[in-house]
């Protein structure tokens, strides 16, 4: 008797929670779908004609669906220069910078030298440094050096490293016992062998969620572009779009401008819908334990 | 004998340790002094100077007149009082998320889906969105005033074209860029939280409310902190947006934030003393305020031990 | 694992000297190479490289051209000149001739132009003027602008009222009167759709404060001088077509849709052409309406006035090869196939006026009337601004002569207050005047 009295109970309860659940899941998407609201605007727009956005009455649905608008902004030459331009960037900078990062990763990590702390603490500091005091200087390092007419401003910091990276991956080794250094050392594994058969392995989903990030920090930057290129041809992606924006206003072809900013957004949210386990966790340790 | 010995052997292993463990964080050592160390001393000097670009920077040096003059600078004091209303940004965006995060730590199907479309903004491109967004609040086509319009009948305000809405428009921008964020963050956050505590508290009768004031905010306080100084970092470097929403800086520099105006005494009017100097004072403006935050975590934020 | 980091490392490092590679060099060898940096729009980028490839067939030449929109050029070529790496010919305006020729970038061209047996004399006189430093030129002019008024002929048909007359420009109150006549509503729901102009700030306000004798700088362009009678009655003027009278769309209007694009869409009878515009505002798909020019409305001097702008080739003071340089300069400026080109005679679109005078007078005058150049009738308006005749002047911004222009930005950041009544032009005055005044101290003061 008593034993069902509980179950009922229970499954009261338990018909509250679903209650819950589904009044709080309905808030929940109603405010999911106010987020992502805008983004599906600036779909439909791309479809709409000239005439459709600017008209007084408020409208969704593209009518008539132009589609032709797409095909316009993939067949300007600056587009796709564009994309190459940013992918020249990524290719050299992730590759360099993700072994450069991972290795002084695992130096800050594993290994014993001088002034290492010391070094360590100069690189955090850096974290909190605004970009805005070093660009000018940067800047110029990059024009006197002649490097302005190509796209090496942009790749070369990046062959050295990030630093939030090196941090990342650093927290990410401190739960791999030191055992393993000694061991491979009794077994007479010099320091590099070290690395890339043994910590590497070990940091590889770390660091290929970091690379990701890198990726569309890479792709979605927009000042040091603007401040470090000055050759057109040289112009990556973000500054296209930008310019487009301010080119094609002048005659009202917002469909233009919003097809070209989608086709910009299409990379970033490929991979994160992939990734976007990796993407989270990592985000969620660096937000969390950091 | 063989005990030397051991010891100068300890000291060869411990040396060559030495060696690649130096070696190992050369590279990302000469970007920092290239990229980092190297500037800061240059924009230092060149904050002493009244170089232009164009001119000799070290015979134009005139010591510390660019920063006596940014004190008096009242648009100086204007963009940074601008950039500091937009932080508001920030515990909107914590409350939002504590909220929302709440509502996600349960387990519903197709909560995870949920997730995913709250995060998409953060993970989009700042040009497009603000381009994307600079539409939404367009006066009379906007997104926002067509909806105001649809509904109330009466004209909404001219978002990006007035002083104070110019504001307003901001912050729900940068929240609406960053919620995801929050939210990713103090979901994990309170999935860290042991489930005995609230357990412990509930049969001393505690709920809701005193529930969330006593054990939940308390113990997602490292997410709050972390948000709080990253926001507060980043919101000092507020650019992008501005520049493509309102690219003349709003109607009397209402909408221009501290690198808006830095940016455009250094590429623009060609002051690049002043704009170092500004720089400088940004940064230790930054050091300040992170350095009261450090300081002050210990009074409130709280550990899981 | 090794071999893969190594090649992935390689792979970078090939690409990133590929990237070095393309960047630096694209010239062919044996030939000599002519560098250029100049802004414009698409189309004009595409005739700028058909005339360089004219360039390089007539020289045997190589030239390494570099364009960009015309908002980042200074930037771009601030950065050139902090990295000491300027192209052999690029912009200057007249505002820059002195700091370039200070700082040693620009190049006294008139003794190459003589070695070369290249002459001045078809080119106007008071532009050169101001490239030239007693009396030494640095510059030969790209182009000689002028930022005239245009009126839509089928809202006037449509509301039955005369044209303009070219010859009479209107005076304010006559140009408030017709104004009204077209600001209305015309769907009938109950919002103002067509107005009787629109009015863009930084480049609309200029013409009310000089008809009316008043200017923003003193004649040394050192002092502020806005709060003149003359100054703030032509400010008062200004800011009472949008306020009192309400014939130009409101400041929010403005905000939703500028007033260029209300312009193009038929909304209003009045609005400004620069000598740029033609081609565009000819082309029907751009502009579907008739059109004519017209002068800007008189204030108390009865003289209609308006800015012009020039822009001019500069040669690199440092150049490898001067004369090459210096030819390039010269072909941009006066070769008689680009000014065709430009001006529309033999594309049918026009983006400039001639530069060569006895061009403008003869070939293209011709070329409009016989139809062959889509022009506006009233073709003189832009020559009675450029040479001052006729009741018209055409003066520089005052921003030309001072080092930036920051403290003219400072006026026109907020010129919107007064337009939407918030603010007085008293109060606009006194509030504006000490911050013009310091931004322009620290403009000269950075270059002295």
């Amino acid at each position: 008797m008593a034993n069902k009295k509980d179950i009922q109970s229970s499954g009261g309860r338990y018909k509250k929670e679903r209650r819950m659940d589904a009044v709080v899941f309905v808030l929940l998407a109603i405010g999911a779908v106010a987020m992502v609201f805008p983004l599906i605007y600036m779909i439909c727009a791309s479809f709409m004609t000239r005439n459709q956005i600017l008209s007084a009455d408020f409208s969704l649905i593209p009518n008539p669906v132009k589609h032709g608008k797409y095909l316009e902004v993939l067949s300007k030459p600056e587009f796709i220069r564009g994309v190459r331009n940013t992918l020249l960037v990524e290719v050299p900078v992730l590759v360099v910078g993700a072994f450069t990062s991972s290795l002084a990763a695992f130096s800050f990590s594993k290994l014993r030298f001088k002034g290492k702390d010391a070094i360590f603490l100069g690189f955090l500091a850096t974290m909190m440094i605004p970009f805005a005091v070093v660009m000018i200087p940067q800047y110029v390092l990059f024009t006197r050096l002649g490097l302005t007419n190509n796209l090496l401003p942009l790749i070369l910091p990046g062959l050295f490293g990030n630093v939030s990276i090196i941090f990342f991956l650093r927290q990410n080794l401190t739960s791999v016992p030191y055992e393993f250094v000694e061991a491979a050392k009794i077994d007479g594994c010099g320091y590099f062998k070290m690395y890339y058969s043994i910590f590497l392995p070990l940091m590889k989903g770390a660091l290929m969620t970091q690379v990701i990030l890198w990726f569309m920090g890479i792709w979605n930057d927009y000042l040091a572009p603007t401040i470090f290129v000055s050759k057109d041809k040289w112009y990556t992606l973000q500054v296209v779009i930008r310019q487009f924006n301010a080119t094609y206003a002048v005659n009202s072809d917002y469909p233009l401008i919003m097809a070209a900013s989608v086709l910009s957004l299409i990379p970033t949210l490929l991979l994160f819908f992939f990734f976007q386990r990796y993407i989270i966790e990592s985000l969620a340790i660096s937000g969390v334990k950091g | 004998m063989s005990k030397r010995n051991e010891k100068y052997k300890m000291s060869t292993a411990a040396r060559k340790e030495n060696r690649y463990g130096l070696a190992f964080v050369t590279p990302p050592f000469i970007g920092f002094c290239l990229f980092m160390a190297f500037p800061i001393v240059f924009a230092f000097i060149a904050s002493l100077t009244k170089w232009n670009g164009m001119n000799n920077m070290l015979d134009n040096f005139v010591g510390l007149r660019n920063y006596i003059k940014l004190f008096t600078d009242e648009k100086f004091w204007k963009v940074l009082l601008n950039t500091i209303i937009y932080m508001i940004g920030i515990p909107c965006g914590m409350i939002l998320g504590v909220v929302i995060a709440l509502g996600m730590n349960r387990k519903i199907r197709g909560i995870k889906v949920l997730r995913t479309m709250y995060y998409i903004p953060v993970i989009s491109s700042l040009v497009a969105v603000s381009i994307l967004w600079a539409w939404v609040f367009n006066y009379d086509y906007g997104l926002f005033n067509s909806i105001i319009k649809a509904v109330s009948g009466v004209h909404g305000p001219n978002w990006l074209g007035d002083e104070f809405w110019v504001k307003v428009s901001m912050i729900i921008f940068m929240t609406w860029k960053g919620l995801g964020t929050a939210i990713i963050l103090y979901l994990s956050g309170l999935q860290s939280i042991p489930r005995d505590y609230y357990e412990a508290a509930k049969i001393d009768g505690a709920s809701g409310w005193t529930l969330f004031k006593h054990i939940t905010w308390p113990l997602v306080s490292p997410v709050t902190f972390y948000l709080l100084i990253t926001g507060i970092i980043g919101g000092f470097q507020v650019f992008v947006e501005i520049v493509v929403m309102v690219p003349n800086g709003g109607l009397n520099y209402s909408a221009a934030t501290v690198v808006f105006y830095l940016y455009e005494k250094a590429f623009t009017n060609n002051q690049m003393g002043y704009a170092s100097a500004m720089a400088f004072v940004l940064a230790i403006i930054i050091f300040i305020v992170t350095a009261i935050n450090f300081v002050g975590q210990n009074k409130w934020v709280k550990t899981i031990d | 694992m090794k071999k893969k980091v190594i090649s992935a490392i390689l792979v970078a490092a090939m690409m990133t000297g590929c990237l070095t590679a393309c960047g630096a060099d694209g010239g062919a060898k044996g030939k000599q190479t002519v560098s250029i940096f100049v802004f414009g729009n698409d189309q004009e980028q595409a005739i700028y490289t058909d005339m360089f490839k004219a360039f390089e067939e007539a020289n045997n030449c190589t030239v390494e051209a570099q364009m960009c929109i015309k908002d980042d050029y200074n930037t771009t070529l601030t950065g050139m000149m902090t990295a000491k790496d300027l192209p052999d010919v690029f912009y200057m305006g007249p505002e820059a001739v002195s700091q370039y020729v200070a700082n040693g970038y620009a190049m006294e061209i008139t003794p190459v132009l003589d070695e070369l047996g290249l002459s001045t004399d078809d080119l106007p006189q008071d532009i050169l003027a101001s490239y030239s430093i007693d009396g030494k030129l640095y510059g030969l002019p790209h182009d000689a602008s002028v930022f005239a008024y245009a009126y839509n002929k089928d809202l006037f048909d449509a509301e039955g009222i005369p044209y303009p007359d070219p010859n009479k420009p209107y005076t304010y109150e006559e140009f408030v009167e017709i104004c009204q006549k077209f600001t209305k509503d015309t769907d009938g729901d109950g919002e103002i759709d067509q107005w009787g102009m629109g009015a863009a700030n930084p480049f609309m306000f200029y013409q009310y404060v000089w008809s009316n004798g008043a200017s923003f700088l003193s004649d040394d362009y050192k002092t502020v001088t806005i709060d003149t009678p003359e100054f703030k009655d032509a400010l008062q003027k200004y800011v009472d077509l949008t306020l009192k009278y309400g014939v130009t769309p409101t400041v929010e209007q403005d905000a939703s849709l500028g007033v260029y694009q209300r312009w193009l869409a038929g909304q209003e009878a009045f609005y400004a052409c620069g000598t740029w515009d033609v081609a565009a505002f000819m082309d029907k798909e751009v502009f579907p309406y008739e059109w004519d020019l017209c002068g800007y409305p008189t204030l108390s001097t009865g003289i209609s006035t308006t800015w012009c702008g020039t822009v001019g080739y500069a040669v690199n003071a440092s150049t490898k090869n001067k004369d090459l340089a210096t030819k390039l300069a010269y072909f941009m400026s006066a070769d008689p196939d680009g000014n065709r080109t430009l001006s529309g005679i033999t594309t049918g679109a026009s983006i400039q006026l001639p530069n060569l005078i006895s061009m403008a007078n003869g070939e293209f005058k011709d070329a409009i009337a016989d139809g062959s150049l889509p022009f506006p009738n009233n073709t003189e308006v832009f020559f009675n601004y450029l040479n001052g005749s006729d009741g018209y002047a055409g003066k520089f911004m005052e921003s030309t002569y001072t080092p930036n222009g920051e403290w003219i930005d400072i006026f026109f950041n907020s010129l919107d207050t007064v337009k939407n009544g918030s603010v007085t032009v008293d109060d606009y005055i006194a509030q504006m005047q000490p911050q013009m005044q310091e931004a322009l101290d620290n403009a000269w003061e950075s270059v002295q």
